[in-house]
């Protein structure tokens, strides 16, 4: 079922269920204020009944006659009973001659009146001290009047929740159609975006509400879409020509010995000319290899712990044997004191290639100035930052440096292809790490990259 | 003996390298550090009702400033005995003096050229402290050099 639907019918649920509810509770209360009501009248006039005829007669007893000739009306069916209490078994009889149950006159006896109900006719007793003797006043009426307000009140609720379920139906409907609106129409319009249009987006309307906040996310996610696909694009473009410059060389070269005899030193100059171009297409196509592996997470690496602050020393060794001369100074000033503290789950030879590529970035691009790796540890993450003195990177290609094949605009004189950066992110990304950098041309790079801390699965208690 | 010492703070990472050089200052042996961040008190009666230091300062302290003190607690695991923020509302000397004695602080540590980027509602205790007779130590560290890391936990490991 269709949310819509699904919210109409619970609206359309909750508010018949109210309707009818106050339907019942209006009709019970009033019934039963009629019937008491009723009661309450022929009490009176049993009260009256008995003064006129069974008291002695007296200065007052013509009143009360006038009063029961003249102002209580007769009710329908009126009848008016007077039996002696005295003998219980003659009581007996009476009340089976008026079909009454012996419990009514028990109670008369015991709480001075009581009541009873057959169908439309109602019985009130009384018990009534006076001069002659004790007697029970029985006054029994027909509830005609009473019958008719109540079936009428019967028929208008009736006819009132007819009409309030039609019309909560019909609002219902209306409703349920306008929450969903602006649902629909964002889904029209993103239904009309595709990967040729990408840079359509949902049109937002001013007011801020949960909705424009659906809108706004969904335009986000569009603007990260379409970089991403700008990016797939340039991907393919950089990759392709990164590849084909070597081949072009390869190509060039064996055309040009191949066009005519030559000594054979020549041959040997343009075969080196070959291998060292093949082995720079080897090198682009290996770390193209290692940047796919790394980045989907189809291989799962082995982890071990290892400890932070070997890998720097490994890299410095490393680099020590690479750049000849370089100058990376180590700052341990706030390396912790525990070496449990050093700990984090991670792959020696991934880590190692990561910063490895981070510090061979930093010395290049610095032109071999000094190189500063620090390490400390906080609660939750070994922090390790890569610090040079560098060229730096201009601020607004900053957010593309991760793009694969991507060389900022002032890297022209360096070598390089543009793959080490996005290679050393995705391998910080598989530990759980997170790789920032931060630059200011012609004054430096900070990279700083920050690892979860191993932590024990099994904690140890100490006693 | 432990010594507590009083660090104004405004929270960002390159404040802490007064936490940084105090940490290296040998003499000492053991520390109890309070941080101090002064702010005005509010004037709303039910803002007051419901005071609470914690909700003042938790919007302040990002988790990179609670990993960069991490850091430098690591370093030294036993020197540092507790480090505590604490607010100051006050606006005269001898309030001040009321708070150091209060948390009983030996001597406070102050930026030379740094000057703490605060919020509105809150004002720098540096002067104070300056105008006060008790032991002080500056730590001077050049706040317009280049550091492209600036406000990130990069910051605490320059020289």
């Amino acid at each position: 079922m269709k949310s819509q639907a699904k919210i109409a019918l619970l609206f359309f649920g909750f508010s018949i269920s109210i309707i009818l509810l106050i339907s019942a509770f209006v009709y019970y209360f009033s019934a039963r204020h009629f019937y008491t009501e009723f009661n309450v009248r022929l009490k009176i006039r049993a009260v009256v009944a008995a003064k006129a005829v069974l008291d002695v007669e007296d200065e007052r007893t013509p009143a009360y006659r006038e009063i029961r000739e003249q102002h209580l009306e007769r009710l329908p069916d009126e009848k008016e009973f007077f039996f002696p209490i005295a003998s219980p078994a003659g009581l007996k009889e009476k009340a089976k001659a008026l079909k009454l149950p012996e419990v009514f006159f028990d109670d008369l006896i015991q709480k001075g009146n009581s009541t009873y109900r057959d169908n439309n006719t109602l019985f009130t007793g009384l018990k009534y001290q006076s001069d002659k003797g004790t007697y029970a006043v029985i006054v029994s009426a027909s509830n005609k009047f009473y019958r008719e307000h109540q079936s009428y009140l019967q028929k208008v609720l009736i006819g009132a929740v007819v009409l309030a379920t039609l019309l909560t139906f019909m609002i219902a409907v209306i409703f349920s159609r306008k929450v969903f609106d602006p649902v629909r129409q964002i889904t029209q319009k993103v239904k009309e975006i595709s990967s040729e249009n990408m840079h359509l987006r949902v049109e937002k309307k001013n007011y801020s509400d949960e909705i424009s906040d659906l809108v706004v996310t969904f335009n986000h996610m569009l603007d990260r879409l379409e970089t991403a696909f700008a990016t797939q694009n340039n991907f393919i473009s950089n990759a392709s020509h990164e590849l084909s410059t070597p081949l072009t060389a390869i190509i060039g070269e064996a055309e040009v010995t191949l066009s005519k005899e030559r000594a054979a030193a020549d041959y040997k100059d343009s075969l080196q000319v070959i291998l060292n171009e093949a082995e720079r297409l080897e090198k682009v196509t290996r770390s193209l290899l290692f940047l796919a592996q790394t980045g989907f997470d189809g291989k799962k690496q082995s982890m071990d712990r290892i400890r932070a602050d070997q890998i720097i020393w490994d890299v410095k060794e490393t680099m020590d044997r690479l750049v000849p001369g370089n100058k990376i100074i180590i700052d341990l000033a706030l390396i912790p004191d525990s070496p449990e503290k050093l700990k984090v789950r991670g792959n020696m030879q991934l880590l190692h290639l990561a910063i490895s590529n981070i510090v061979s970035n930093a010395i290049k691009y610095s032109g071999n100035k000094p190189v500063k790796i620090s390490i400390g540890t906080g609660n939750q993450h070994v922090i390790i930052v890569v610090k040079d003195e560098g060229i730096g990177i201009p601020s607004s290609e900053l957010k593309y440096i991760y793009d694969p094949f991507f060389r900022a605009s002032n890297t022209k004189q360096y070598e390089g292809f543009g793959i080490g950066l996005p290679l050393s992110r995705n391998i910080i990304r598989l530990h759980g790490g997170v790789l920032q950098v931060d630059a200011e041309i012609n004054k430096g790079t900070t990279v700083q990259i920050s690892l979860p801390l191993f932590k024990p699965e099994t904690s140890t208690v100490v006693i | 003996m432990a010594r507590t010492l009083l660090i104004p703070t405004d929270f960002s990472i390159e404040s802490l390298m007064m936490l940084k050089y105090a940490s290296t200052v040998s003499e000492f042996d053991k520390l109890n550090i309070v941080f101090i961040h002064c702010t005005r008190l509010t004037d709303s009666i039910t803002d007051l009702m419901f005071y609470s230091p914690q909700r003042i300062l938790e919007p302040l302290m990002s988790d990179d400033f609670h990993e960069a003190c991490n850091i430098v607690k690591n370093k030294f695991p036993k020197k540092f005995l507790s480090i505590q923020v604490k607010l100051f509302h006050g606006f005269t000397k001898s309030a001040f003096i009321q708070f150091l004695e209060a948390n009983n602080i030996d001597e406070a540590i102050i930026p030379a050229k740094y000057k703490l980027i605060l919020p509105k509602s809150s004002f720098d205790p540096v002067p104070f402290i300056l105008r006060i007779d008790m032991p002080i130590r500056q730590v001077d560290w050049d706040p317009q050099r280049a550091h492209p890391e600036r406000n990130r936990i990069a910051e605490l490991f320059l020289d």
